[in-house]
């Protein structure tokens, strides 16, 4: 195993495509942090760890073939798309290779999520905030309007819901049956809805006005409004086009930077990517995605996001967090 | 104004959602041809980092090569 950093150290969960995370551990590199960049699933991992019993915490050394990290120097971890373990690749049986896939994969995860660091997010807490029925009951409750929605696998539901509104479907998740197709949200003619839908299917009503990206990372608020975002020839979804707007940096209203950092304490979120409709009323919250993209945002408005992670994660006048604060529902070490 | 690609061809029973799948442009999907530099634990780009070349970044997908991973949803590993 490679050797590891002696002083505090950032680890960056992701794949290998995940560029933006190169302009993070850009950020570290010239703050002089070091860094381990690992993707579980792009190669063999190594981990030799031991659980301390007197410090009540697992001790010992994580990476890949190039950089290692020592657990007990890890200040801080950045969750994003870290892709699952593989399994050994001299295992030729798929079906023992996927079993030895999915032992490391709790191995592995199960002992990093134990660390008492600064996280940005803890993919146990990724996990809950990441279902949208339950953001739009959490925006709702921290005192954000939302938009009306129907999760229905019947048709006959959806039209008599639809009936007289001006409503559109959307898919919980959007990524199409191949990586370059998306399932976008878009405007639903309620006489066309079939009896059967073949899948649970959101309905929601439209919010007339453009979209407005605010990315949070700890209290730090980045929104910018997405020009052109409400006039795309009668559809409604920017993703496709997002290549093709422009974008200004907005300020966020009191009464809604109030209300997501009221959220994003409730999940116990360090980062979240906010989508909002600037309606006729005044913001309405769409969703959150935990670890959603930011990059395109910075460099086209020139916003601080990339820095402001960085900081988060390595800033020493934040607390460390305990396992029970993680999620994990262990005791606190002994002092 | 921004014009969408037409959707994907639907035959047989399929879920209702999937009318709304819709072919990424390759202004959106394409990447710049990269190489992972595992020792930098960064992307280069003919021998020069990724993020030292945000025109470089703005000029290819916005989305920076995770179309299966878009700003919206993703699995979190």
């Amino acid at each position: 195993m490679a050797h590891a950093p002696t002083s505090d150290t950032v680890l960056i969960l992701t794949d290998r495509d995940d560029h933006t995370s190169d302009l993070i551990v850009s950020a570290l590199h010239r703050r002089r942090v070091p860094v381990v960049r690992l993707d579980p699933g792009s190669g063999p991992f190594h981990m030799e760890v031991t659980l301390d019993q007197d410090r009540m915490a697992w001790q010992g050394r994580i990476g890949d073939d190039h950089h290692t990290a020592q657990l007990e120097n890890v200040v801080g971890v950045l969750w994003r798309w870290p892709t699952p373990p593989a399994g050994h690749p001299a295992i030729t049986d798929p079906a023992a290779r996927a079993w030895a896939a999915r032992e490391d994969r709790l191995a592995l995860y199960g002992v990093l999520k134990t660390l008492p660091v600064r996280w940005l997010n803890h993919p146990s807490r990724f996990e809950i905030a990441n279902d949208k029925p339950g953001q739009l009951l959490t925006a709702a409750a921290c005192g954000m309007a939302i938009p009306d929605t129907v999760i229905t696998t019947g048709g006959r539901k959806a039209r008599a819901w639809a009936s007289g509104r001006d409503v559109l479907s959307k898919a919980f998740h959007a990524q199409g049956v191949d990586p370059d197709n998306m399932v976008i949200a878009r405007r639903a003619d309620p006489a066309a809805i079939p009896d059967e839908l073949g899948a649970a299917t959101s309905f929601q009503q439209v919010i007339p006005g453009p979209s407005i990206r605010l990315t949070v990372v700890g209290e730090d608020l980045f929104a910018v409004r997405m020009n052109g975002s409400d006039d795309l020839d009668g559809e409604l979804d920017w993703r496709p086009v997002q290549d093709q707007l422009t974008y200004d940096q907005v300020e966020v209203p009191a009464g809604i930077a109030r209300s997501v950092l009221k959220y994003m304490r409730s999940y116990g979120l360090e980062y979240g990517a906010f989508d909002f409709i600037d309606g006729p009323d005044g913001w309405v919250f769409l969703e959150c995605n935990p670890s959603g993209m930011y990059g395109f945002v910075e460099i086209k408005c020139g916003l601080a996001i990339t820095d402001a992670i960085a900081a988060h994660l390595y800033d020493k006048r934040r607390p460390l967090l305990s396992p029970l604060e993680t999620g994990t529902g262990l005791p606190a070490p002994l002092p | 104004m921004p014009v969408l690609t037409a959707p994907v061809a639907e035959s047989e029973f399929r879920p209702y959602g999937l009318r709304n799948q819709v072919g990424l442009r390759p202004a959106v999907t394409a990447i710049p041809p990269l190489v992972f530099d595992p020792d930098r634990q960064v992307n280069l780009h003919q021998g020069v980092p990724l993020a030292d070349q945000r025109d470089l970044m703005i000029q290819f997908t916005v989305t920076w090569g995770t179309t299966h991973k878009d700003n919206k949803t993703d699995d979190n590993g």
